[in-house]
């Protein structure tokens, strides 16, 4: 006779083992195209590899170059810098336009709509927009400027605004997403904490100081990992819009990783700079997490 | 369940059903299996051939009916054109070549041909070329760009070439009084200082430093022209800080910081440079022959001519001779249907017969062959004969790297005209930079 604790055990094993079968296909799937390239990218990074001939193991030789490379310095600069601006602004519009759609008014989905729409809209699309919108020449903005009087600006072509009309481009592109996710998070957040703060006399900086902003950190946290990857990501909008120039201003680190790798044919130097890039994605996402996660958990 | 009975509990059902779907799964990963006609198939000797040709140029309707052609000219053979948007063509050439599935024949931009070459993907085409004396009969300035390390691996198959634009009423408005175009540096810079003294929006002299490989195409032809190379004999250097080089950049550096030229020049697109030119902002605009149909089509009230790029000294001149290229994949395994369309493509007789058809245009640019621009052809496009004398005294560069070295070149005339950094020290750093790049190159072959 087989003892209850036997059965159990049994039990257990079999549905781990189907628990593993179901799972096995995206486990799969998993592996083959995420995990092996990740690992075979680590692998080429210690290459010297053109595609048409066999990768040539140089150690860390990718890695020195990189890091002595002028461009590539400029190109880590540049990344921070849209990060540092792009994401406290899309931050910070993102929760005031979801603090004034979440009030009741007429046209609010009208307006809830129109904020998303630059999400849906491609990279290249919102690129070549905002080019021709910036075009120093016969450009709206400067036709604007010149219809009230203004000096016409020398927008992408200047070392000086080129960066910062990429920025503005992200931003637009990303505020919707922001709004959208806030929106969801203000809510969450229900009605009852504020009639009662409200029956203690509080006022409205008082209602958001202490129920909406620490009951959105969580919704918070979450739209600064994701907007910290978006931005150090940054690519489509640069390539297309000034491709790295004028003076190597608006270079970022993956419109680096791109010309080495897909125009010149160094995939090993351009998977360095891709691993590079992923250490400095993992080590802000891990920050951001110890920083805020613990007050976002309490 | 009850003994005996092959009815499956819901439990079973689902596990079996996700066994399946892995399995499914699975097999969708697998390599399809060739259906036939595709490209570097084995297929009978008796059977129908699939060509393949990539090319950079999409919705080229030249193309498009050449393809036809091909077929109706051969029995039971097929062309297929597959197009892939500028700079893509490369790396979907690379990937495809890296997997075994190369097409078989490639129209490849004619700088880029020394980095497949470099690689054994290209065939040596000489005895082929040779065979038909279409060595000899392709301009000269093609010498250059055609060969690399011994082998003759791309032939000319439409031309592009970089020469000087310049406006008319301008230039006559102006107190020009030759309106045959400037012949030398000086009347470069003495007919852009006095078209650009008529207006504030109005530009003497425009460039673009800009667009990917704009400024080999558009400032190189004045380093060549002053006596100046891109390489040293060996190819182991640069020498972007000999006499020629250095003068030819003070040349259009001293034209910019001058007000010649507005910073579109240096930091604008290619479309930003070209519109002033065709608004009549401008009395010179350098570019190739595709302006000569845009401004016949679209801006046929602009009073222009057109003249070679000229040297410091009157009886000098250059011109960047580009273009695409045809080779043929040394993996192909249709090598002889392979050999036999690129016979037929590149047929001086056929250039000339869709050129005569298309306002002088073959497939994107003009015939790169002498018999394929006779008198007969010159006579009825007059406005092309500038580009036919660039392509016989322009030359090419023709380096693996020569994309690796676009970057700092770009970004040496950026620091020139935006920072002012003096010539001398930008085209030093340039300089260094594409020794590096070549000496690392070499040093990995």
């Amino acid at each position: 006779m087989v003892s209850l604790s036997v059965r159990l055990q049994r039990l257990r094993y079999r549905q781990a083992f189907w628990a593993w079968v179901f799972l096995s296909p995206g486990l799969v799937y998993f592996a083959i195209f995420l995990i092996l390239p990740v690992l075979a990218s680590v692998y080429i990074s210690f290459t010297n590899w053109d595609i048409l001939t066999p990768p040539r193991w140089v150690g860390m030789a990718n890695y020195t170059e990189l890091l002595q490379n002028s461009a590539i310095q400029r190109a880590i600069l540049n990344t921070f810098y849209y990060a540092a601006v792009t994401i406290p602004v899309t931050i910070a519009l993102g929760l005031l336009l979801a603090l004034a759609l979440n009030r009741a008014f007429f046209g609010r989905t009208f307006f809830r709509i129109i904020y998303y729409l630059p999400v849906v809209i491609s990279a290249a699309a919102t690129a070549l927009l905002w080019m021709w919108i910036f075009q120093s020449q016969v450009g709206l903005l400067n036709h604007l400027l010149a219809w009230a009087g203004l000096p016409k600006q020398s927008w992408l072509v200047s070392p000086l605004y080129a960066m910062p009309v990429i920025m503005w481009t992200g931003i637009w592109q990303s505020l919707g997403w922001s709004v959208v996710v806030f929106l969801a998070g203000l809510q969450n957040i229900s009605e009852m904490y504020y009639e009662a703060a409200k029956i203690d006399g509080a006022d409205s900086g008082q209602l958001f100081r202490y129920i909406t902003w620490p009951l959105l950190a969580p919704t918070t946290l979450f739209v600064l990992v994701i907007l910290i990857i978006g931005s150090l990501q940054v690519f489509g909008t640069v390539l297309i819009m000034t491709d790295g120039g004028p003076l190597n201003s608006t270079t970022v680190i993956v419109h680096q990783v791109y010309i080495n790798a897909f125009q010149y044919l160094r995939m090993g130097y351009g998977s360095a700079l891709g691993i590079i890039l992923f250490l400095f994605i993992l080590l802000l996402a891990l920050t951001n997490l110890r920083l805020f996660g613990s007050s976002t958990a309490q | 369940m009850e003994k005996g009975k092959t009815q499956l509990s819901r439990r079973s059902f689902l596990q079996l059903s996700g066994v399946l779907a892995g399995a499914a799964a699975l097999a969708a990963c697998a390599p399809a299996v060739s259906t036939g006609g595709q490209s570097g198939a084995e297929e009978p000797a008796a059977q129908t051939t699939a060509l393949e040709m990539y090319t950079r140029l999409t919705n080229n309707e030249q193309l498009e009916k050449l393809s036809a052609r091909y077929q109706d000219a051969h029995a039971g053979s097929q062309l297929t054109v597959s197009a892939f948007d500028g700079r893509d063509m490369l790396t979907k050439l690379t990937t495809a070549v890296a997997g075994g599935l190369p097409p078989d024949l490639v129209m490849i931009d004619i700088a880029f041909t020394a980095q497949f070459a470099d690689r054994n993907v290209l065939m040596d085409i000489g005895p082929i070329v040779d065979e038909a004396n279409m060595r000899e009969d392709a301009f000269k300035g093609y010498d250059v760009g055609t060969t690399w390390k011994g082998k003759y691996i791309s032939y000319p198959m439409w031309s592009d070439c970089s020469a000087l634009y310049y406006n008319k009423k301008l230039m006559a408005d102006a107190g020009v009084t030759s309106l045959e175009g400037p012949k030398s540096w000086a009347e470069v810079v003495e007919q852009a200082t006095a078209v650009s003294g008529l207006g504030e929006d109005i530009w003497g002299f425009l460039t673009n430093v800009t667009s990917s490989g704009a400024t080999w195409f558009l400032w190189a032809p004045f380093m060549w022209a002053a006596g100046g190379q891109t390489f040293n004999a060996d190819l182991t250097g640069t020498e972007f800080d000999s006499t020629p080089a250095l003068s030819a950049a003070k040349l259009w550096v001293d034209m910019y910081l001058a007000g010649l030229a507005p910073i579109e020049c240096v930091s604008g697109t290619w479309g930003d440079v070209e519109g002033l030119f065709t608004s009549g902002k401008s009395g010179m605009l350098l570019s190739g022959p595709y302006m000569v149909g845009l401004m016949a089509g679209q801006y046929p009230e602009l009073d222009y001519g057109i003249t070679l790029i000229p040297g410091p000294e009157a009886g000098t001149a250059s011109s960047f001779v580009g273009g695409d290229g045809m080779s043929v994949i040394e993996a192909t395994k249709q090598k002889d249907a392979a050999i036999e369309a690129f016979r037929w493509i590149t047929d001086a007789a056929l250039m000339k017969e869709v050129a005569m058809e298309n306002n002088g245009t073959w497939i994107q640019g003009l015939p790169p062959r002498n018999s394929a621009v006779d008198a007969e052809y010159l006579e009825k496009f007059p406005n092309y004969a500038v580009f036919i004398d660039a392509l016989k005294v322009g030359t090419l560069v023709n380096h693996p790297a020569i994309f690796e070295i676009d970057k700092p070149l770009k970004l040496a005339f950026e620091k020139m005209m935006l920072e002012q950094v003096a010539v001398e020290d930008a085209m030093a750093e340039l300089d260094a930079a594409g020794d590096e790049i070549l000496q690392r190159y070499n040093s990995t072959q």
